[in-house]
């Protein structure tokens, strides 16, 4: 299949489209601009929708009722608008409702800056708000995964009925590479939900109904435990038969130091192993591909092997806190980050790196 | 003053207007939060519960999707006039085509004061896109004028001309207080959008 240069939010976006998304509401704002351009020229193409909605709270509430009715639907923001959705994607989590969100972070909080950064991490792994529920979290680092972990949100969305969250950082986003796209079918079968409300050839006495609110103690309780007993599923998922897509590991068999970084981070710190392997070291890398659930036992069987791991964010420390709880203490975990804005540069990770093993 | 909320009673008047247009391709309410959020246990067709105030942006969701389909939201005071007066708002100047159906018991918000009070359909009549605003009065005794405003706001939406908006003010049929009389009198049934004159057909 030939490739196409496509910019990062874009390949996305299109990807989007080849998984049968035909729904999109949200607005053009700061790193993913382009995604929300795109489908609105490219979304009626195809008989889709795209509703630029007044604001991330109605966005996010637009996709609940088009969830809610049956369609493969997306929204998008970066980083702020991601906390005015947040009261949204709970509702849609706890109503079991699948769709794709997708965050391209910026730095700091509140308007924050436009600039790269990876301060979403916890926001986007703990669920983002109030109640017992997670969202399965794809961090792309390349336009091709952009494209890839779309077509897989929207997958698994539907298998789990349950929010994806696409976190990417503004990179990753905004830079150009070739990429393939996949032949898909064009066709999604919008009635093929039978939990969907508004069926066509539906009247009174056949009612679905989409809530998640609970007056009765016991049914709440129950619900949340099906949302447990639902999590624990798909964390066996990546963990058995999903490996390849939860993590990406290089380098690792004999490393003695673990350099970890998801996103567009991971592709400098591969430049960082090579130095280190052309200077003697043995170093190798883990790049979560899966953030939620975090592959844990991928970590764990890395922390036999290794002596010691260093985590690299854009950010002051937050995945490291998932990496330190997967080891457990059996292996020293360190941590280096920039923030606001700063990418680190290959150098400067090489540099960090030097301080805690032997150059030759 | 005793203006309640009195959930069967709306619900009557939605029955009887949801009969009265007969939809035959799906009909979807969509529940506000606080005590209608289980409004949908007196229907028998599909319902949608939404976040505060958020009921007319999960309507514009469904209708996008279903635009067969008959689709109205049910909010009171707390839910519409407050955390989500900007749902409303955009909705209605979006001309999203759905029907709002307003159970207003005089108190605009948490705070519940008619200080705070809000005069909704004035502030919609303002946008260019509804087809069709109302005020009307409701009491247990009678609710006709309640269900054929209803019945015409359901009807502009089979007919696809757009935003609808129904404030009902409930009151007892045995409330002669000061207070609601000043209400009623602050809060005149009017109708104060008509785009297609159903008011008169």
């Amino acid at each position: 299949m030939p490739k196409r240069l496509m910019k990062g939010c874009e390949a996305l976006a299109q990807a989007a489209i080849l998984a049968g998304c035909r729904y999109y509401f949200g607005s053009p704002v700061a790193q993913q601009t382009e995604l929300s351009a795109y489908l609105s020229k490219h979304l009626p193409l195809v008989g889709g929708t795209y509703v630029q909605a007044a604001d991330e709270i109605s966005a996010i509430n637009m996709v609940y009722g088009a969830a809610a009715a049956g369609a493969k639907v997306m929204t998008s923001g970066s980083s702020t608008g991601m906390s005015l959705k947040q009261e949204g994607i709970s509702g849609i989590a706890a109503s079991e409702l699948p769709c794709v969100i997708v965050n391209t972070m910026c730095g700091g909080s509140v308007a924050g800056a436009s600039c790269p950064a990876q301060a979403d991490y916890w926001q986007a792994t703990r669920g983002g708000t109030h109640g017992d529920y997670r969202n399965i979290v794809f961090a792309p680092c390349s336009v091709q995964e952009m494209t890839d972990m779309t077509i897989a949100g929207f997958n698994y969305a539907d298998r789990f009925r349950t929010p994806v969250l696409i976190l990417a950082d503004s990179i990753v986003s905004q830079m150009m590479e070739p990429v393939e796209l996949p032949k898909l079918p064009l066709d999604y079968d919008i009635d093929s939900k039978k939990w969907a409300l508004g069926l066509p050839g539906t009247n009174k006495h056949n009612k679905n109904v989409c809530a998640s609110t609970f007056t009765v103690q016991d049914e709440l309780e129950e619900h949340n435990w099906h949302l447990y007993q639902k999590y624990q599923v798909i964390a066996k998922h990546f963990t058995e038969e999903d490996k390849d897509l939860a993590i990406e590991e290089y380098m690792c068999d004999d490393a003695e130091i673990v350099l970890v970084g998801y996103g567009i981070i991971a592709r400098l710190l591969k430049t960082v192993v090579e130095k280190c392997r052309k200077r003697g070291v043995k170093a190798g890398l883990a790049r979560p591909k899966v953030l939620w659930p975090f592959p844990t036992q991928a970590f764990k069987k890395l922390a036999q092997n290794t002596e010691k791991f260093m985590v690299i964010e854009m950010s002051c420390g937050q995945l490291v806190e998932d990496v330190k709880m997967a080891v457990n203490g059996a292996k020293p975990v360190y941590f280096f980050g920039r923030t606001g804005g700063a990418v680190p540069s290959d150098f400067e990770i090489f540099n960090e790196v030097s301080k805690l093993v032997c150059l030759d | 003053m005793s203006m309640n909320f009195q959930p069967d009673q709306l619900q009557t008047m939605i029955v009887e207007a949801v009969d009265a247009v007969a939809p035959t391709s799906g009909i979807v309410g969509v529940a506000p939060v606080s005590c209608g959020a289980f409004i949908y246990d007196g229907f028998d067709f599909d319902f949608c519960q939404s976040l505060p105030g958020c009921a007319p942006a999960v309507a514009s969701g469904i209708k996008r999707v279903r635009p067969k389909a008959l689709v109205f939201t049910y909010q009171n005071g707390m839910d519409l006039a407050a955390a989500g007066i900007s749902e409303v708002i955009h909705a209605a100047n979006r001309g999203e085509n759905i029907s709002v159906i307003y159970a207003d018991n005089g108190s605009c918000g948490l705070d519940c004061t008619e200080e705070s009070r809000i005069k909704i359909c004035e502030l919609l009549s303002s946008l260019n896109n509804p087809v069709y605003i109302t005020r009307v009065v409701a009491t247990d005794k009678d609710n006709k004028a309640a269900i054929k405003s209803i019945k015409n706001a359901f009807k502009l939406q089979q007919e696809n001309r757009g935003f609808s908006f129904v404030e009902i003010l409930l009151v007892s049929s045995d409330d002669e207080s000061k207070e609601t009389k000043a209400l009623m009198e602050e809060l005149p049934s009017k109708v104060f959008v008509d785009k297609y004159g159903v008011e008169k057909a």
